[in-house]
C-alpha cells in the first residue's frame, strides 16, 4: 500500500509537466516544502530524490523525443532559448537573439515560438500584480485575512489541534508559490495572476478553510464589555461568523454579475461553415475547432483601414503565429470568413473594466464592436450576435 | 507595555483562537461535504448549460488548442510527428506538422485522445466529460487537508471554500488544460503525506 501511494504521489509530479514548467516547479518546491514543515517524516535527501526521479525522468524522456525528431542542435538551441526567455534570472546574464531572429529560426524548423519572454527582473512588480489580481477576485477583506495567515503560519508551532497542520500545509503552499514566482517571474505574474489561473488558489481555498474552522469552532463566543454602569453580552463569534459567510457570498455575486458565463463568441455560426477558413482576432484553434480547417490570427486590427482589396493577407506579416506548415500555399492569403469576436484584444476599444482592470478576462463582454462594424460595412455580413460579427469574404473575390 | 510584550500578548491571543478545535461530529461534517456537493454540481451545471460546458469569461484558448492538437493525433497516428503536439488545423496532411517542442501534455491530451477514439469527437461533448477530472481533484483536496489534519469538518470547509469560488475555481473546472490543477495538487498531497504516515 505504501509503495502505491509513493507511486501515486511520483506519478502526479510528472503529471504536473504536462500543465506548464512553473506548475511543476510549484509542485517540485511543494514536496520538498512539506519536508520543511514537517509534513512528511521522511529525510530531506530522500525527497530530493523523489523529486529527481519523479520529474527527471518525463522531462528527460521528452528531451530525447524533441531530440530524435528535430536533431539534437535544434534541441540544444530551444532549450537554451526557452531557459533564457522564459526565467527572467537567467536572462540577466546571457543574451537571446532578438524576437525577428528567433522568429525565422523557429519558422525554419515548423516549430512555434511563442511570444514574449526575455524581460527585466521586477520582482516586486511581479509579486504587486499577482496579488492585486487575486484581492480584486477575492474582495479587499483578503487582504488582511492573507497577512494574518501569514502571520498564524509563522506561529504555528505554538498551536496545537488540527489547525497545526492545517498551518503547516498553508506555508508549505505559500513557499511553493512564492518560489514559483521567484524563477518564472513575469510569465507567473501574468498567467496565474492577471489571467487567474490556478495556483495561488490553492493556498486561497487552504486559508479560507482554516478562517472558516476557526470560526465555526467560535461561533457561540460572547464578549461582554462595559458601557457606564452597564454590562453588554455581544454574540461576537456568531457575529464574526456571519460577517464572513456574508463577505464570501457577497463577493462571489458581484463576481458573476460583473463576470457572467458565456461561450466562445460566434461558435454556433462557426459550425454551420464546416470546410472554411477564417481570418480572426484572438486564437485560431477556436474557429478551427467548429470549421475543421484553417484559421489564421491576424496581427493587428491594421487591415481594417487599408484599401478596399485589404483582404488579401501576406501570411508573414498580417498574421500573428500562424500555423500551417505550407504557409506559402496562394489559399492562405484569401480566408473564406473573417470572425470578429468581442473578446478583449488588441484593437478594439473598450466599454468597461470589470474587476478594476486587475484581471484579465477574454470574453468579459466590455470590448465595443462598433468601430468595426462601421468600418466593415461595404463588406456582406454573415451572421451578426452580441459579441460578434461574421463577414463572407468570398464574396470579395468574386468580385 | 513595550512593543515587544505587545507582540507577546497578541501572540497568545492568537494562539490561543488558532488552538480551538470544532467538536467532531460525523453528521455535520457529512452535512458540509454534502452542501459542498451541491454548490460544485449546481455551479457546473449552471455554468455548462449556459456556455455548451466551453466558458470562455476568462480564458478557453487552452482548450481549444488542446482540442486541436487531440484531434491532428487521432487524424493522422502517432507516427508522423512521433507524439510532438502539432497545432496547424487545416485538414490536410501536407500542412502538418507545426510542432510545440516545450512541455509534453501529459494530462488533457491523452484524455482528449481517448474521447476521440471512444467516439466522443465534438468539442462540446468532450467538455462534459472535463467534469470527471475535476471531481477527482475537488475530492483529492478533501482526502489531503483530511489526511494532513485529522479533521473531517476542516476537509470539508476547504472544499466548502472552494466550491463557491466562482472566478478561481467553478470557471476553470471546464478549461481542459488547467483543471487537472486540482487532481495533480491535491493527489499528489494526498499520496505523499499517506506514504509518509502509513495507518
Amino acid at each position: 500500500m505504501r509503495r502505491m501511494h509513493l507511486g501515486l504521489a511520483m506519478l502526479y509530479c510528472g503529471l504536473s509537466l504536462g500543465i506548464d514548467y512553473p506548475f511543476a516547479a510549484f509542485i517540485a518546491a511543494l514536496v520538498i516544502a512539506f519536508g520543511w514543515v514537517g509534513l512528511v517524516h521522511v529525510p530531506m535527501r530522500r525527497l530530493l530524490l523523489i523529486v529527481l526521479v519523479a520529474f527527471g525522468v518525463p522531462f528527460t524522456l521528452r528531451q530525447v523525443q524533441v531530440a530524435a525528431v528535430l536533431g539534437v542542435e535544434f534541441w540544444y538551441r530551444d532549450v537554451l532559448y526557452s531557459v533564457l526567455r522564459r526565467v527572467p534570472m537567467a536572462s540577466t546574464f546571457f543574451s537571446v537573439p532578438d524576437s525577428l531572429t528567433l522568429s525565422k529560426y523557429y519558422e525554419a524548423h515548423n516549430v512555434i515560438k511563442w511570444p514574449g519572454g526575455g524581460g527585466p527582473v521586477l520582482l516586486l512588480t511581479w509579486a504587486f500584480v499577482f496579488i492585486r489580481a487575486h484581492v480584486a477576485t477575492l474582495g479587499l477583506l483578503s487582504l488582511p485575512l492573507g497577512l494574518a495567515g501569514v502571520y498564524a503560519g509563522w506561529i504555528r508551532h505554538r498551536v496545537s489541534g488540527p489547525m497545526r497542520a492545517g498551518l503547516a500545509l498553508l506555508v508549505a503552499l505559500w513557499m511553493a508559490v512564492g518560489v514559483t514566482l521567484l524563477v518564472f517571474g513575469e510569465y507567473v505574474s501574468v498567467f496565474y495572476g492577471v489571467l487567474l489561473m490556478p495556483l495561488a488558489v490553492h493556498w486561497v481555498v487552504l486559508l479560507l478553510g482554516l478562517t472558516s474552522y476557526v470560526l465555526v469552532a467560535h461561533r457561540q463566543c460572547i464578549s461582554s464589555f462595559a458601557f457606564g454602569k452597564r454590562r453588554f453580552a455581544v454574540p461576537a463569534g456568531a457575529l464574526l461568523l456571519a460577517v464572513f459567510v456574508l463577505w464570501r457570498v457577497g463577493t462571489e455575486v458581484r463576481n458573476i454579475v460583473a463576470l457572467p458565463p458565456v461561450g466562445y463568441p460566434g461558435r454556433h455560426a462557426l459550425a454551420e461553415l464546416k470546410g472554411h477558413s477564417v481570418a480572426t482576432l484572438w486564437i485560431s484553434s477556436a474557429p478551427s475547432a467548429y470549421t475543421d480547417q484553417w484559421a489564421a490570427t491576424l496581427q493587428t486590427a491594421r487591415w481594417l483601414v487599408k484599401s478596399p482589396h485589404r483582404f488579401v493577407f501576406n501570411p508573414d506579416e498580417d498574421y500573428y503565429v500562424f500555423f500551417e506548415v505550407d504557409r506559402d500555399n496562394p489559399r492562405y492569403r484569401r480566408p473564406d470568413f473573417l470572425l470578429i469576436p468581442g473578446l478583449q484584444v488588441w484593437g478594439l476599444t473598450r466599454r468597461c473594466q470589470p474587476l478594476s482592470g486587475w484581471v484579465l478576462g477574454f470574453a468579459d463582454g466590455c470590448s465595443d464592436l462598433t468601430m468595426p462594424a462601421t468600418q466593415l460595412a461595404g463588406i456582406p455580413l454573415y451572421r451578426r450576435g452580441e459579441d460578434f460579427l461574421l463577414y463572407d469574404l468570398r464574396h470579395l473575390r468574386r468580385n | 507595555m513595550t512593543l515587544v510584550a505587545l507582540h507577546h500578548w497578541f501572540r497568545d491571543h492568537a494562539t490561543a483562537i488558532l488552538t480551538a478545535e470544532v467538536t467532531r461530529s460525523r453528521r455535520w461534517d457529512a452535512s458540509v461535504v454534502a452542501l459542498s456537493v451541491v454548490i460544485v454540481l449546481g455551479f457546473h451545471l449552471w455554468i455548462g448549460l449556459r456556455t455548451d460546458f466551453v466558458p470562455c469569461r476568462l480564458d478557453c484558448g487552452e482548450t481549444y488548442e488542446v482540442f486541436i492538437q487531440a484531434r491532428n493525433l487521432d487524424r493522422f497516428g502517432w507516427r508522423y510527428a512521433w507524439g510532438l503536439q502539432d497545432m496547424a488545423s487545416n485538414p490536410e496532411r501536407n500542412a502538418h506538422p507545426m510542432l510545440y517542442t516545450h512541455n509534453q501534455n501529459l494530462t488533457s491530451l491523452p484524455y482528449l485522445l481517448l474521447l476521440f477514439k471512444l467516439g466522443v469527437r465534438e468539442i462540446h461533448a468532450q467538455a462534459v466529460w472535463f467534469t470527471l477530472p475535476f471531481l477527482l481533484g475537488l475530492a483529492y483536496l478533501y482526502l489531503a487537508v483530511k489526511a494532513v489534519s485529522h479533521d473531517g469538518m476542516l476537509a470539508g470547509l476547504c472544499l466548502l471554500n472552494a466550491a463557491s469560488l466562482y472566478l478561481l475555481v467553478e470557471l476553470w473546472g471546464f478549461q481542459a488544460h488547467r483543471l487537472w490543477s486540482w487532481a495533480v495538487t491535491w493527489g499528489m498531497v494526498y499520496h505523499l503525506v499517506q506514504w509518509s504516515h502509513p495507518r
